[in-house]
């Protein structure tokens, strides 16, 4: 066949709409008017505006003055200038508010004369629950209105005692559980069964050096009522001794303070033994070989000192002072600063703390937004790891992972990104905050001296809870307003992987090495867990007050719903996941014939390689890839039914052996927590792909996955809707653009993001770009639609993005007062000098043209795809082949050209057919040659039962 | 009979906008339900075949487009938005509901008249069996352009594709449209 001329286009089966004057769906619209559509009528209105009324009104009462957006608002514009008042100001509102919680909830249990079922309220503390395991994950212990239940791993849960008790603390041992009453009396009851014992009553314990107020008058020796709370009950790791503080109640201090103290009390004489005095125990940890105790209180009675880290010998109780805060500066109560939170190392050696930095005075206050990391050896001078920027001042947000490795902590965002821009300027960070989240703090995860921080999610008013014992995932508690609860965050080896919510749950507690998840549910509660990676999620609802247990790692072997004094029903979990699922093609007459590479041959009509042949109706090819450095092609599949595969996929292209040109492969399922992937892009050789995925109703997210289909953590993470993005050659950079129109630029190895424009937002509310950047990935091209105005036409501009700088060039524009103008297709040369592009100025004339790509240069005008083909429809994409001189074009949506715009030749590079609609292409060389591969929708005309069903197919042709 | 003119939202533009407080962008979210759920109805019935799942499909729209109306940069093209939430909608209820397979229109031509109650008119039914025909992309521009009188961009927009793609699902689906037409005996101009 030889070179064909692209005046010869395709004839429509239709008259051109500009054939006559009368529109040519004339007919068509004259009987859809004429037919009796249902009137909906005034029934569905109101519904629709009752609907909107209670929206408005619900959400006028959720923008209170008190919302998170405002009350932080002033940190957000001047992120290092926090006075310390302001600090403690919310410090003390806090934990007034915390206190509050507590004596509340004392106040409750003051008026029950018997100890009835345990008020659940996990919002006052995390201790103050019903449930204890054992790190190792092998037993757990509950309580319930019923009872303590006792629970080993693959065995029956056991009744031990009556309900009612709270803080069940089984031995390491597994010989024993410890649990309290609200009166703060310790029990003891043997797992093996029998009655629970009395090992303390802490009424008992002296009170010293604070005056009693009883009955509204002072007094002196032991309180008869119950004015201490054993808090933090932990067991040595011998068994042998409990350690815990004990609240004394601001009834008792003189200064209105609530204050802490240490005990021990041994299971052999169930003498206690003060540790520590008043003031110095809020937060301990015992070492690992179970010989010391790190404790840290907030003061030591009167309001004059600070915080100290106090270290005690277990065995025979002597101690000495670690390191001494100075005092925050202000009047009020002291047991608003925040004690140290002590982190063993493994080997029981060193601390790792986090405390403020040292001022400008050279004192070392309790209170601080700009935190040291610092190693305390037992035996040797503290050093000093590294500084980060932590949320609000806390200290104790700093947590270290098990193996004292990692750090997780978080920031505000604008102090975050800031600090990471190193300009200190957070008004210098175009696009922070995000209109959505206008106050969002950033939970970073660092090496063990805070550096090397990755964000790995946002939220507002987030605390980092706790580390799993195998130090492969973080609960953190997201206390914003309006998603209240607690989030798992997934890491695997340092890296972050992935990132999941379990929202609004009472109590989320780590098991295990291999990291199970308990999940304590209130009664009726419905729990939501989604799965990592493997996508879906988990569901269940509890009957009663009871437990859940997930194992969130393994796949498989998941209990379900532990129903009290039976066997432990270990299921096998339903496979949620899409991953795996062969990939269903169907044949249809006609199989192309698999070509050998090795005498495949162009130009002109060389037979295609199909990769997907020819896929069910019910399945759509949404977006493909070339895998950089091979032929290979990454495609996504959105499945029309819910049991049809919708995931990423790969055909594998092995041009090595032509009779198994190609093999299908499945890479990567559904991501967690989302419905269907719409889009992947790809960048570096080796390099990750980059999907879009659709958490429902088209909020979509980003996500990296390797060439193992494993996911990392989505990009966006709620920040924004990435709509569209692209990805550089080297894939380095990604532009994404957002719902509400802004184009950012982030650096894939930092996670840095600029916004570079704000107004690339279409008519209709959705993008109107299209847009890629050069092949050193410095600039972006970006086409977008130009909104009419008073002043001027509609139309298209094309842009020029400096990717590092930001700055934009207008290039080209385009308008038109008939709707007429467009540019529809960009590709840069490839010297990266020029911009090709396709412009459209009036009905019937499209143009290929080029410009260079720097400030004023003047666009020309290379060839007229008017001329080649027609012009029924414009050409719609474009770009430039490896030899850098000849062009592809598609058009028509129905073949593909190769134009040479230098010696004015082209040739139709797919075969001539009107059932198929082409909807995009892309070029790659890999093994020595270039390969061209194009999406399209064939129709397949009536089948039995069904009428016009069309069918997506994916081919690759090798051009050379 | 309807009108498939709907009056421009051009007197919509302040309350729709940004600067409006809540109760004007209440008010002015009224008015845009008043004028537009009919047609937004009228267009998930056609695409669904369903006037109960048209209604609940339709306050799903509404739901949509209040959350979403933020990113209504230019209140006079509302129209045109509401119809891209709808054709969302729409194509999510089928995909969730995996509505793309049809009854067979001769099975409707058959059935249709002892099925049918007297006073309805079996060409309606061979209006309807004859879009049930098309597959939801060709139903979907065939009714946005000409029953609800989208321009070509406009429906592109709405669908989410570019104003040629549109143009063409829109000559293919006249043209397979008249083949049902013709199927079911109609006459329809060459």
């Amino acid at each position: 066949m030889t070179d064909h001329d692209l005046d010869q286009r395709p004839t429509l089966p239709e008259a051109s709409p500009t054939d006559s004057s009368a529109p040519p769906d004339a007919d068509i619209r004259a009987r859809l008017a004429a037919h009796p559509w249902p009137v909906f009528g005034a029934a569905l209105t109101e519904r629709l505006r009752a609907d909107a009324a209670a929206r408005a009104a619900s959400e006028s009462a959720a923008a209170s003055p008190t919302s998170p957006s405002g009350s932080r608002h002033h940190r957000r514009a001047t992120p290092t200038a926090w006075s310390r008042r302001e600090v403690w100001g919310t410090a003390a509102l806090a934990l007034l508010l915390v206190a509050l919680v507590g004596l509340a909830w004392q106040a409750g249990s003051m008026r029950n004369a018997q100890p009835g079922p345990a008020p659940f309220a996990p919002a006052a503390t995390p201790e103050s629950d019903g449930i204890g395991q054992l790190p190792e994950g092998a037993a757990v212990a509950w309580f319930d209105d019923d009872g303590l239940w006792y629970l080993e791993r693959g065995g029956p849960a056991r009744p031990l005692a009556p309900g009612g008790y709270l803080a069940p603390r089984i031995s390491p041992d597994r010989q024993w559980v410890a649990f309290q009453d609200l009166g703060g009396t310790i029990y003891l009851v043997s797992t093996a069964g029998g009655e629970p014992r009395i090992l303390l009553d802490s009424s008992r314990l002296p009170v010293t050096g604070a005056t009693v107020v009883e009955n509204g008058e002072s007094a002196s020796g032991s309180p008869k009522v119950p004015l201490r709370r054993p808090m933090r009950l932990t067991w040595t790791p011998d068994s042998r001794s409990l350690v815990f503080s004990s609240i004394v109640m601001p009834q008792v201090d003189p200064h209105g303070n609530e204050v802490d103290d240490l005990w021990a009390v041994d299971l052999a004489d169930s003498e206690p033994r003060r540790l520590l005095p008043p003031g110095r125990a809020a937060y301990f940890a015992i070492s690992p070989d179970g010989r010391h105790v790190a404790a840290s209180g907030s003061n030591d009675g009167p309001n004059t000192n600070g915080p100290t880290l106090e270290l005690v010998d277990l065995n025979n109780g002597t101690g000495h002072t670690l390191l001494k805060l100075a005092p925050i500066l202000g009047n009020g109560p002291t047991s608003t600063v925040q004690p140290v939170m002590p982190h063993w190392m493994p080997d029981g050696q060193a601390l790792l703390i986090a405390l403020p930095k040292v001022d400008a005075e050279g004192a070392r206050h309790a209170f601080g937004s700009e935190v040291e990391l610092v190693r305390l050896p037992l035996d040797g001078a503290p050093a000093t790891l590294g500084e980060v920027v932590v949320s609000g001042g806390a200290l104790n947000g700093v947590r270290w992972s098990p193996d004292g490795m990692q750090t997780a902590y978080v920031v505000p965002a604008d102090v975050w990104t800031s600090a990471t821009l190193g300009n200190g300027s957070a008004s210098a960070v175009p696009g922070y905050p995000p209109p959505s989240h206008p106050d969002p703090d950033m939970l970073v995860v660092g090496a063990q001296d805070g550096s090397r921080g990755q964000v790995v999610t946002t939220g507002q008013n987030m605390v980092v809870d706790e580390w799993s014992p195998g130090g492969k995932l973080l609960r953190v508690r997201d206390r914003s307003l309006t998603r209240p609860g607690w989030r798992i965050v997934r890491l695997i080896d340092q890296q972050v992987e992935n990132l999941n919510a379990v929202a609004s749950l009472p109590v989320v507690r780590f098991v295990g090495p291999r990291d199970l998840l308990y999940i304590w549910a209130a009664p009726n509660a419905r729990i939501n867990v989604h799965r990592f990676g493997v996508g879906g999620s988990e569901q269940a609802q509890t009957k009663s007050g009871t437990m859940v247990e997930f194992d969130i790692v393994a796949a498989g072997e998941v209990p379900d719903e532990v129903p009290p004094a039976t066997a432990v029903p270990v299921v096998g979990m339903q496979d949620m996941n899409l991953h795996a699922t062969p990939f269903p093609t169907r044949t249809i007459p006609g199989q192309p014939t698999i070509v050998p590479l090795a005498t495949a041959r162009t130009p002109e009509h060389q037979p295609t390689i199909t990769l997907v042949p020819t896929i069910s109706p019910e399945n759509e090819i949404e977006s493909f890839s070339f895998v950089p450095g091979t032929a290979d092609v990454a495609f996504t599949v959105a499945g029309n039914y819910p049991a049809n595969p919708r995931a990423l996929f790969v055909r594998y292209m092995d041009p090595t052996s032509p009779q198994s040109v190609t093999r299908a492969d499945s890479l990567a399922a559904v991501p967690s927590g989302f419905s269907y992937v719409a889009s992947v892009r790809a960048g570096a050789v080796g390099g990750p792909l980059f999907v879009q995925a659709d958490r429902g109703d088209f909020d979509y997210d980003l996500l990296p996955v390797d060439r193992a289909g494993k996911y990392g953590s989505p990009i966006a993470g709620g920040r924004y809707n990435p709509i569209d993005f692209a990805v550089s050659r080297a894939g380095d950079r990604l532009a994404i653009l957002t719902e509400d129109g802004r184009l950012l630029v982030r650096e894939v190895a930092s996670g840095l993001e600029r916004q570079v424009g704000d107004d690339y937002v279409g008519a209709y509310g959705g993008a109107a770009a299209d847009f890629g950047f050069s092949s050193d990935g410095r600039f972006l091209a970006v086409i977008s639609e130009v909104l009419a105005s008073q002043d001027s036409p509609g139309g298209y501009q094309l842009d020029l993005i400096d990717a590092e700088s930001g700055g934009r060039d207008i290039l080209v524009r385009v308008t038109s007062a008939e709707s007429s103008a467009s540019l529809t297709g960009h590709a840069f040369a490839k010297d990266g000098k020029s911009i090709y592009y396709l412009a459209r100025t009036s009905a019937a004339d499209d143009d290929l043209m080029v410009v260079g790509a720097q400030p004023g240069a003047k666009p020309r005008r290379i060839g007229r795809v008017a001329d080649l083909t027609g012009n029924t429809e414009p050409a719609t994409r474009l770009d430039v082949l490896p030899d850098g001189q000849s062009i592809l074009v598609l058009q028509d949506l129905a073949a593909i050209y190769r134009v040479d715009p230098v010696a004015g030749t082209s040739v139709r590079l797919t075969p001539p057919d009107d059932s198929i609609t082409i909807w995009d292409f892309q070029v790659t060389t890999a093994h020595g040659r270039t390969w061209l591969a194009y999406r399209l929708t064939r129709s397949l005309g009536a089948q039995s039962g069904r009428v016009e069903e069309s069918s997506d197919e994916l081919l690759v042709l090798p051009l050379d | 009979m309807f009108m498939t003119d709907a009056p421009p939202l051009v007197d919509l533009a302040l309350p729709l906008s940004l600067s409006a407080n809540r109760a004007q962008r209440l008010a002015a979210f009224d008015q845009m339900v008043l004028e537009q759920a009919e047609g937004i109805a009228r267009y998930l019935y056609a695409m669904t075949g369903d006037r109960q799942t048209a209604e609940d499909l339709t306050q799903e729209v509404f739901l949509r487009a209040w959350e979403k109306l933020d990113f209504l940069r230019d209140p006079a093209s509302a129209r045109s938005w509401l119809f891209a939430i709808a054709a969302n909608t729409a194509r999510r209820h089928l995909r969730r509901a995996g509505l793309f397979g049809w009854l067979p229109l001769d099975v409707l031509r058959t059935e249709a008249p002892r099925l049918l109650p007297p006073e309805v008119d079996a060409s309606a039914v061979d209006l309807e069996s004859a879009l049930s025909t098309l597959s939801a992309d060709d139903r979907a521009v065939l009714m946005l352009v000409c029953l609800e009188d989208l321009s070509l961009a406009e429906a592109g927009a709405s669908l989410g594709i570019s104003a040629e793609a549109a143009k063409k699902r829109w000559q293919r689906a006249c043209a397979r449209f008249r083949a049902a037409l013709m199927q079911a005996g109609h006459e329809v101009p060459r």
